[in-house]
């Protein structure tokens, strides 16, 4: 019993890393119709920035934000730069974006080095908490992590269904071509969603790396994770995001007690069912 | 409407075409990334990127250059420790101040990833297309595994492993141009099971390792004396290489046993042993020979918090231990690499610098004779040779196995600060005669 609970507790405080991740991909999808490939790399360079940060600052909560401000940043510049003039292009975008995330992934390899990194936690995070269920102790930070994650989607919700801006998001996911037309300026709100939707990844990258370690390699794990995550919730819904990265954490996680050997291609064989029985993912629509 | 649809079925199904494309783009990278190649301003190396920029390294020598290729892990898991074999490499160089049998050396490094793939396309590009009649590396077990039956097609090139410790490797139909200067994992692990019985009193354990040829072999070798000395298995535990959440492992495994041998390195072992603190295992951890290298200990976080009392039993003696000439080395790697090195020697450096000189003084006993003869005289020189090296003498087995001296030590907290601690050297462990696949119940 204990193990069940501690394994879907495992699962769920996953599944808020993957959710923190996806929802910043699926954002930008849901806007632009960009899958940025880059993602994963964004998710790593978060992870650096807040560790450096907290090096010198010794402040955890400013490396965050850094984090958050840092990679937003250069996901603007990324789309500004290199993305604007072949935003149409599907195999374009998909190919500059690879080309960004192994460029930076090799600059970080250069800075870093192979050494596998972590972002402390404060004290006050860290250590367990007991439950009052079974006598379980669980780790205070992941359930950190779980509330995080739960509140971002609750803004991400609320931003998008409540406020101006979203509405125009909304609008512009259903047809973006009249949305210019009624006279907004939609290059401002693109540059905005990007610098959300990166921002997303690099705080999900500095609190990833409270939990696991930062490594090469790292970047191309949580790309791999976002896009499974995306795919089975539907691409471009944030509902289906957290749908999806709940199933997808709590799949991994028990296949990973129950049968670690093949953890791995239980959970892809859980993307191909969602694609085989339901193409657009869970929460998709059919354009 | 109609062109909407067909926009978004191929806009989903994109990003999964995309996600191939970079599965397979991620096999190819050893290019890109040997020219990432993390913080080594090596002066002996360059990396034959372009196929004709191969490194200069030439000291005074006069000679036809000789030129080793050398495939290295220095991306993956492992990257941390096969940065640090590089220094070890280096310092071989060095010490031949960059020839040998008055060659100068040039040295083309290619990286690869830990997967035996990786490996195999490494050595075709330097054995076809640079051409190399020697090859050193590979860093992880299922590469080693990978290049022994690689070396079976390309008998005119030879092959030094640098680090990796599969069992199979130098056992099942070993190639003859296949050679081994340090012993394989199973041996490294033999002498704790019987240690872990009479002097730890530990009678039932679990095992946790990575599901591949290297942790079968540490796996099988701890069981083998564990079991026969009348310890009890309780279960095992198997992951991915490259694994970063444990949580749920450490929930699956069972209340009832004394202590959890752990089979895990690199940053595999950096998440575990972080995570096992959060999750509250409070089982006592006996380690695999990488459980608690320096790569793993000097990473940045707390894994220290963690380790003391960790017993563990490794190829290589703490970095305090007065054994054969084990000091020098430590200091020489001190001195030369104050800054960017660990603050000792890991696992990877001694092993890369052990099996790079042991293929340097192979040359030299052949008089530099390589290419003429499909290496024969180098082979033949290689296999009667022995010398002393840091961790106590070489020598090769009819297999071309080393069977060196295993050390088990235990990490201890002294005035604050963590050290390991020597506890018992078994010498010259042999080589078992039966390879090690995965065990998931004591060997019969």
């Amino acid at each position: 019993m204990d193990q069940i609970l501690t394994i879907g507790l495992n699962g769920l405080t996953v599944a808020s890393l993957y959710f923190l991740v996806a929802s910043g991909l699926t954002l930008i999808f849901g806007m632009m119709r960009i899958v940025n490939l880059a993602h994963g790399a964004f998710y790593l360079l978060g992870g650096y920035v807040a560790f450096s940060v907290l090096q010198g600052t010794e402040s955890w909560s400013l490396g965050l934000l850094a984090a958050l401000a840092a990679v937003g940043a250069v996901g603007v510049v990324m789309h500004q730069v290199l993305l604007r003039a072949i935003e149409h292009e599907d195999m374009r975008v998909a190919l500059v974006t690879i080309g960004v995330s192994l460029i930076l992934a090799d600059q970080l390899l250069v800075y870093y080095g192979g050494v596998a990194h972590s972002v402390v936690p404060p004290d006050f995070l860290s250590g367990g908490m007991e439950l009052g269920v079974a006598g379980i102790v669980y780790p205070r930070y992941r359930i950190f992590v779980l509330g995080l994650a739960i509140l971002v989607g609750i803004a991400l919700w609320l931003f998008i269904s409540r406020t101006r801006f979203g509405m125009i998001i909304r609008a512009g996911v259903d047809d973006r071509d009249m949305v210019s037309a009624t006279g907004i300026n939609v290059r401002v709100v693109f540059a905005a969603v990007f610098f959300i939707g990166s921002a997303l990844a690099g705080l999900a990258g500095a609190v990833g790396a409270g939990a696991f370690s930062l490594a090469p390699g790292t970047d191309v794990e949580y790309l791999l994770y976002s896009l499974i995550v995306v795919i089975v919730g539907g691409m471009g819904s944030i509902p289906g995001a957290a749908i999806g990265a709940l199933l997808v954490g709590l799949v991994s996680q028990f296949a990973l007690g129950y049968t670690p050997a093949v953890a791995s291609i239980v959970t892809f064989a859980l993307m191909i069912g969602v694609l085989a029985v339901r193409p657009q993912g869970l929460l998709g629509r059919t354009a | 409407m109609r062109q909407r649809r067909t926009l978004g079925r191929r806009l989903w199904a994109m990003p999964v075409a995309a996600a191939l494309v970079l599965a397979a783009c991620q096999s190819d990278e050893g290019d890109e990334a040997d020219m990432g190649s993390p913080d080594m301003d090596a002066p002996g190396e360059e990396n034959g990127e372009d196929g004709d920029g191969e490194g200069t390294d030439a000291g005074d020598a006069e000679g036809e250059p000789i030129v080793i290729g050398r495939i290295s892990a220095l991306e993956g898991p492992y990257a941390a420790g096969a940065e640090d074999g590089e220094r070890g490499v280096e310092m071989v160089l060095e010490e031949f101040d960059h020839e040998v049998a008055g060659r100068p050396i040039e040295v083309i490094v290619e990286s690869s990833d830990t997967t035996p793939e990786t490996a195999v396309d490494r050595a075709r590009k330097l054995v076809e297309q640079d051409g190399v009649n020697l090859i050193h590396g590979p860093l992880s077990g299922a590469e080693g595994e990978a290049l022994a039956s690689y070396a079976h097609d390309t008998e005119h090139v030879t092959i030094v492993d640098a680090a990796s410790g599969a069992s199979t490797t130098t056992l099942s139909d070993p190639a003859p141009n296949y050679f081994r200067w340090h012993s394989e994992g199973a041996m490294w692990t033999a002498p704790l099971g019987p240690h872990v019985i009479d002097e730890l009193g530990y009678e039932r354990v679990a095992t946790l390792a990575e599901d591949y040829a290297f942790p079968h072999a540490q796996v099988g070798g701890f069981l083998e004396g564990f079991c026969e000395a009348g310890g009890e298995l309780a279960s095992t535990h198997w992951v991915p290489l490259g694994e970063s959440d444990y949580s749920s492992v450490i929930a699956s495994i069972p209340d009832d046993i004394d202590a959890i041998f752990v089979a895990l390195g690199g940053s595999d072992a950096v998440d575990f042993l972080s995570q096992a603190i959060d999750f509250g295992l409070e089982k006592p951890i006996i380690g695999g020979s990488l459980l608690v290298g320096s790569d793993v200990l000097e990473s940045e976080g707390r894994v220290r918090e963690n380790v003391e009392g960790i017993v563990t039993s490794m190829v290589y003696p703490p970095s305090s231990a007065d054994v054969y000439e084990w000091q020098d080395f430590v200091q020489r790697y001190q001195e030369m690499f104050p800054d960017e090195g660990f603050e000792t020697p890991s696992n990877f450096a001694i092993l890369y610098y052990n099996s790079f000189k042991s293929l340097l003084l192979g040359i030299e006993e052949a008089g530099g004779v390589v290419e003429e003869d499909d290496g024969e005289s180098l082979r033949a020189a290689m296999s009667e040779m022995s010398w002393e090296s840091p961790i106590g003498p070489l020598e090769l087995n009819e297999n071309r196995q080393a069977e060196t001296d295993v050390f088990i030590s235990e990490v201890v907290e002294n005035d604050g600060e963590l050290t390991t601690e020597l506890r018992e050297v078994a010498e010259q462990v042999e080589q078992p005669d039966t390879p090690w696949e995965r065990l998931d119940e004591c060997p019969s």
